[in-house]
């Protein structure tokens, strides 16, 4: 099994996360053509601001985390 | 990283593998060899409906989840890993089902007349794996937000009590849910469809879908956290057979209360509520 740093890995959830909503609400809405569905990204900004939050959190720690 | 499992552990694992793959077999060729058998509605007209299509758009999802379940097979175990796995598609996956369902064959009267003139609930369109009558990957989603969502609250809020992480982790999921929703119901996407008449409703999508997802990951999030003292109380096998009875009690319990929330909504709030922006 390829040994992966402890930041990356404690990372992986929020990192699949922000991979799901760029694409099922960010691409999606830009493909849908309504841009009325890209004015309205800021409902969701509580949980962006929280997982970019807690992304920061993680990678300030001191130490590789590894 | 948490490697030990236990005998008893590892025959959980695999019956609760095998009944995912299972499940998501028969579905799946139920779902498109069979469509009549469910009464399965038209895909005519829908966007990226060709089977490579779902299939690659499958794919992103399954990638997510996977990566939501490396992180806790190396931080709690396989073991641990697969009863978030199984316990979120048993959880949400036969509540969804249920109510699709339900919505379909116009069940709703028996609860309550006040229900009589319910039109459906919704139903899904595209997808190439199903879980019944929902797409595999909307199970999937159910489980790695919710488990994103909770690490997240984690992060931010180590030490802090389970109930307060739970509720937070379902606030999160919900602010998601509110730019998620409108765009794949948008008439580009039609991922699902709603036939509900509901009378509340926020970007024109029933108020209960919201509280929904709130619920759903709040009552998972509890039901989760208290499954070691399940499993020291009652050992592997019986304690894995405690967790899904509580988790279909508590979908029971929210079954009912949606159902009795509908009753109320549909008898007392008339004309219709629709909080829109900007038309959506």
């Amino acid at each position: 099994m390829p040994k992966m740093s402890g930041k990356l890995l404690e990372s992986l959830p929020i990192l699949a996360f922000l991979g799901y909503g760029l694409f099922f609400c960010l691409i999606c809405a830009v493909i849908s053509g309504d841009a009325r569905l890209l004015r309205i990204w800021f409902v969701s900004s509580p949980v962006l601001v929280a997982a970019l939050l807690s992304l920061i959190k993680i990678y300030r720690r001191p130490g590789t985390g590894a | 990283m948490v490697t030990d499992i236990t005998t008893e552990e590892k025959r959980v694992v695999w019956i609760i593998a095998a009944v995912l793959a299972g499940v998501v077999l028969f579905s799946t060729m139920l779902h498109h060899l069979f469509p009549r058998v469910l009464d399965v509605p038209s895909n005519a007209g829908l966007n990226f409906s060709g089977y490579r299509e779902m299939f690659l758009l499958d794919l992103i999802p399954i990638a997510m989840g996977g990566l939501c379940f490396y992180h806790a097979y190396r931080t709690t175990g396989l073991f641990k890993a697969i009863m978030f796995l199984g316990g979120s598609f048993f959880f949400t996956g036969l509540a969804e089902n249920v109510w699709v369902l339900m919505g379909r064959y116009h069940a709703f009267s028996w609860f309550s007349h006040n229900l009589d003139g319910v039109t459906g609930t919704y139903y899904f369109t595209r997808g190439f794996f199903w879980w019944g009558e929902m797409p595999m990957v909307i199970c999937l989603g159910w489980f790695f937000i919710a488990y994103s969502v909770v690490h997240i609250v984690g992060v931010l809020l180590p030490g802090r009590s389970p109930l307060l992480k739970a509720a937070l982790g379902g606030a999160l999921a919900m602010s998601f849910d509110l730019w998620f929703d409108p765009v794949q119901v948008s008439p580009v996407w039609r991922s699902w469809v709603w036939v509900s008449n509901e009378t509340l409703k926020v970007f024109s999508i029933p108020l209960s879908n919201f509280a929904g997802w709130f619920l759903f990951i709040f009552i998972f999030a509890i039901a989760y956290g208290r499954l070691p003292c399940l499993l020291e109380k009652w050992g592997t096998g019986k304690g894995t057979l405690v967790f899904f009875l509580t988790l279909l009690l508590y979908k029971a319990a929210m079954l009912l209360l949606l159902m009795t929330y509908g009753a109320v909504a549909m008898k007392y709030v008339s004309p219709p509520i629709n909080l829109t922006l900007w038309g959506i």
